[in-house]
């Protein structure tokens, strides 16, 4: 897995511009995390005609010429959440850039997964879009419990959702990557199917999130 | 024969792997493969009876996830899908049946948001109709959580007389996905009762030896081996496991010499393997576990074995603790349970939890504070009350294996205590006391300690389950008391086989310099072989006795654990005296440097007013920072550290406040809550440190919070501002009920709302006063609601 960024932690924090000790705080952050995370992903590659749960047109978009979906699920595991439970205690501060580092750390996961599937297909001559995830756009969320069944994922990395469709642990992801035999048109990454684009503290600072 | 009596001398062969077997018949992902049960019972029968001809013993029925969660939806109730799954298997004509009982498939909280009485439910559901279709055992298997697998297990037990087969997976960690070590499986399900447990799936057998070696290490009954055929492999698109059936017997000799006698195959193993395993096993010699002398507890995440000094923490206990009790009367749990992380952080290996108050409902509370300590620290914990009825509960939902402090010589006593430690697997303090009170004579008390440890066999609890606690009289009363007391200690040690326990600081009650005593006596009591001394670990006298003890009985390997912690004493000790620079509070509090900020405000409060000091000094400092925030020259860590700098100044203001003997002002009161359904309450947590910091006393719910909890909340506190939190989409739902239900309910405040996915617009549509977007428009509400 690559290194967890430090800038990425600082600007999920919400922090701009040089503070030395916040840096020094979400540096530890990524030093704990680093000591107490058990990442872990698992996928299953399908023919997008089986998964008729895909519905909404941000999701078909996505897909759009992609004749198989690889469904990807990850987390950073149980004890990630019982630490920031810890932490929150002791210093909302910490708390904060531990929360954000683990957003960095699950990106990392989803990140290294990504490249592997990538590679796979390359070598077929084949083309992945980028992660598209439920809750983006008009994918709902209450698809979550057919993805991690098709995954198999609480038996393979321990992942389970809630019934309001949470993900448990709570630093965990499911996506869907397409793949087509030409070069793939769904968005990779950006704002245009993120829900949140109308109230977004990033966009009004004109930055992104980089999701 | 009866199963119970069969394992004891015979090994048992079960089955291999269901769902791979339909798999290769045309499964598809994601299929319920419980609905097979009903639409092709031929298949499953055939399957079951495939394992029977290759030399299973007992066969597991197909009812993996059978339960409420899994199976909602199937369009069949869960006893139409385990009959049938009862009546294929047994069409077998397998020698036994288990009902295979697998996990709810969504996370008991603290993780999740399952109840554990909802989760209990959902088990005995399945467990009373498998029963009633006639099976021979209980099989819970592939389980990840220790309390669910609990859960399960007390379902089993309470439910029907059937052995109890339990098994948890784990990764090649050495632990399960929620972090369970198997020492902690082991004493917690046998404790409970289990007639076998054991190790199935996630890995293959060459993986699993060494996690099955530390089980095996603390198994007192039989051992069951569930292994996958090896670890997946994917090649050219296909899955498929990496070990043959030959490999997989010669892994599985290894695990002769550990005293696994129940062996069987998960994922991706197949008739064959069995048939291997039966061959295996023929000639065989068969051995079962002996019985571990084990004293030992844990908590979900952590094992914790007596096997030298255990320090228990004392420090959550009302008895002479002003502040502690005013905590419990206004149910600060936040105050409590801050009082466990410190004694954690300072080194206890175990926390004493005691709750009782006159005019509190101390089973309750006990519930709700061993729940919360379990939810943020790994430290097993020492449930501190005589009375059943506080204990049942709590023991209940405890997560791993606890102590009960304490039972005594009283008949009342034995008969209420005795058996909720066995029922639960706990460990147990026993007082040497009974209806005569603490005699005073050595012989006395060893008499005492026998007739509990003679009571406690009738039980089945083992001596190395009970520490004796042999009673520190006060010296300056009793002046021969404190020998008399540790040679009693040594004694019971050596007749009975027992553990001791004994609360240290009692010996110096009424006497000067009262540190010097306790760590002597300390020293003294552990060289007469005191196993659990309850003391307060935040006082470095104590601690240092025991590392000091653990140097010098060997039980410090090179010297490392007190080199380490005492040579960076000295070190930090000499670059200690630097002296800060005097600060002004705004600085302090906008560079977030909460000792200058303490310093400042103390200062002032030398020369002004406490409540001068708040107004005309850390208010305004707040205010600055949140102004810059608000422009965006300052940003949300900085503001949070601010607050928590800002904390420190108040913090000595109420010590002023309390050393003067005045009344703090009534703070105006807020309730905080992420509603029903949702987890993430980082968001939540962030505002209520904000607005503590302005002088509002909130009162925070928690995350997962049902409406009607807010809505009697508000009405029995007599609250009128309330914020609501939701992160998801999915939970705004629970958002607007809860405001429903509160206005339906005549509460006439106002209610503030905030979370990432909410707008000002759907704020206003779900009937909401107010939206805020961050943790300062949270107290701009806040002050123009109360005209501040």
């Amino acid at each position: 897995m690559r290194e967890l960024k430090l800038s990425e932690v600082l600007r999920y924090m919400g922090q701009h511009g040089d503070d030395p000790q916040i840096t020094q705080t979400a540096q530890r952050a990524i030093d704990t995390l680093n000591r107490i995370m058990v990442p872990r992903s698992c996928r299953i590659c399908l023919p997008v005609e089986t998964l008729d749960f895909l519905t909404g047109k941000d999701i078909r978009r996505h897909l759009h010429g992609c004749t198989e979906v690889y469904i990807l699920c990850a987390t950073l595991g149980a004890a990630v959440d019982r630490e920031i439970r810890r932490v929150e205690r002791r210093s909302m501060l910490d708390a904060l850039a531990l929360d954000a580092a683990a957003g960095e750390g699950i990106e990392a996961v989803c990140d290294e997964a990504e490249d592997q599937i990538r590679a796979a297909e390359a070598a077929r001559g084949r083309y992945v879009t980028g992660r598209f995830s439920p809750g983006y756009g008009d994918l709902p969320l209450t698809i979550q419990p057919q993805v991690l069944a098709l995954c198999d994922a609480a038996r393979k990395i321990g992942l389970s959702v809630t019934e309001n469709n949470i993900l448990t642990p709570r630093k965990s992801v499911t996506a869907f990557l397409g793949v087509s035999d030409t070069p793939a048109e769904g968005r990779k990454k950006g704002c245009g199917t993120c829900t949140l684009a109308k109230t977004c503290e990033f966009r009004k600072k004109g930055t992104t999130c980089g999701a | 024969m009866e199963l119970k009596e069969y394992l004891k001398s015979n090994f048992l062969v079960l089955d291999g792997a269901m769902g791979t077997m339909l798999q290769n018949a045309g499964m598809e992902a994601g299929a319920l493969p419980e609905l097979y049960n009903l639409t092709n019972p031929e298949l499953i029968t055939s399957i079951h009876r495939q394992y029977v001809e290759a030399g299973s013993d007992m066969v597991l029925t197909c009812t993996f996830g059978a339960n409420e969660k899994k199976a909602a939806g199937c369009g069949h109730e869960i006893e139409e899908l385990i009959t049938a799954a009862v009546a294929n298997a047994r069409a077998s004509g397998a020698k036994f049946v288990g009902l295979d009982v697998g996990p709810i498939g969504e996370l008991l909280a603290p993780t999740g948001t399952l109840d554990f009485d909802d989760a209990y439910r959902m088990f005995a559901r399945q467990i009373v109709c498998g029963a009633q279709a006639g099976v021979d055992a209980i099989y819970i298997e592939t389980m990840t959580d220790l309390l669910e697998t609990k859960a399960a297990v007390l379902a089993a037990k309470e439910n029907c007389d059937l052995p109890v087969f339990a098994t948890m997976s784990f990764e090649a960690t050495g632990r399960t996905f929620l972090g369970v070590p198997p020492e902690a499986a082991a004493i917690t399900l046998q404790g409970l009762g289990a007639d076998a447990i054991g190790i199935n799936c996630s890995l293959g057998p060459v993986e699993i030896l060494p996690i099955a070696a530390r089980m095996a290490e603390y198994a007192s009954i039989p051992l069951i081996l569930k292994p996958n055929a090896g670890l997946p492999v994917v090649s050219d698109g296909s899955f498929h496991y990496n070990i043959t059936p030959e490999q997989f017997i010669e892994a599985l000799r290894d695990y002769l010499p550990l005293r696994f006698t129940i062996f069987g195959g998960c994922c991706g193993t197949s008739p064959e393997y069995i048939k291997n395993i039966r061959t295996m096993l023929s000639g065989a010699e068969f051995a079962l576990p002996e019985r571990k002398r084990t004293a030992a507890l844990c908590s979900g995440t952590k094992f914790v074995p007596a096997d030298g000094v255990c320090v228990i923490g004392e420090r959550i206990n009302p008895t002479g603790k002003k502040k502690f009790k005013a905590a419990l009367q206004e149910h600060d749990i936040d105050y409590i349970i801050d009082q466990g992380i410190e004694q954690a952080d300072a080194g206890a290996h175990i926390l004493d939890v005691n709750v009782g108050l006159p005019g509190i409902d101390e089973r309750e509370m006990m519930l709700e504070v061993t729940q919360e300590l379990q939810s943020v620290l790994d430290l097993p914990l020492q449930l501190d009350s005589n009375d059943p009825n506080v204990l049942e509960a709590s023991l209940r939902r405890y997560n791993g294996v606890p102590m009960i402090n304490s039972v005594n010589g009283e008949e009342a006593s034995l008969n209420g205590i005795l058996p909720l430690a066995a029922k639960y697997g706990t460990m147990v303090v026993g007082l040497t006391l009974d209806e005569n009170g603490i005699p005073d004579s050595v012989e006395k008390r060893i008499a005492i300690a026998e007739k509990i440890v003679t009571r406690a066999a009738q039980y089945g609890i083992p001596p190395e389950r009970i520490a004796i606690d042999c009673l520190t009289l006060t010296v300056s009363a009793e002046p021969s008391g404190a020998m008399q007391t540790l040679s009693a200690l040594t004694e019971v040690k050596r007749r009975f086989g027992v553990k001791t326990c004994l609360g240290v600081s009692n010996i110096s009650f009424g006497l000067p310099q009262r540190e010097r005593i306790n760590a002597h006596f300390l020293a003294i009591a552990l060289a007469a072989g005191l196993d659990f001394p309850i003391i307060n670990p935040n006082i470095a006298s104590m601690m240092s006795a025991v590392d000091v003890h653990n140097l010098l009985h060997m039980r410090d390997e090179g010297s490392v654990h007190y080199i380490e912690k005492y040579a960076v004493t000295e070190s930090t000790a000499a670059a200690a005296p630097t002296s800060t620079k005097e600060m002004d509070i705004a600085t302090a509090v906008r560079k977030g440097l909460g000792d200058e900020c303490a310093t400042a405000t103390e200062h002032l409060l030398d020369s002004n007013d406490p409540l001068v000091v708040v107004s005309d000094h850390l208010i305004p400092a707040l205010d600055i920072v949140g102004d810059l925030f608000e422009q965006n020259k300052l940003f949300l860590p900085q503001l949070i550290r601010a607050a928590e700098a800002a904390k420190c100044g108040f913090d000595a203001v109420r010590a002023r406040l309390a050393k003067t003997g005045s009344a703090e002002p009534s703070a105006n009161k807020v309730i905080l809550a992420t509603v029903k359904g949702d987890i993430h309450d980082i968001g939540k947590n962030i505002v209520k440190v904000v607005m503590e910091n302005y002088g509002f006393s909130i009162i925070d719910l928690g995350r997962d919070v049902p409406p009607e909890r807010v809505v009697q909340t508000a009405r029995e506190q007599n609250v009128r501002l309330v914020g609501l939190s939701a992160l998801m989409t999915t939970t705004l739902g629970a958002m607007e009920e809860t405001i429903r239900q509160l206005r339906a309910d005549g509460f006439d405040g106002k209610v503030f709302v905030g979370g990432a996915v909410l707008t000002p617009d759907y704020a206003e549509t779900i009937g909401a006063d107010y939206y805020c977007k961050d943790a300062k428009a949270s107290v701009d509400v806040a002050k123009e609601f109360f005209g501040a």
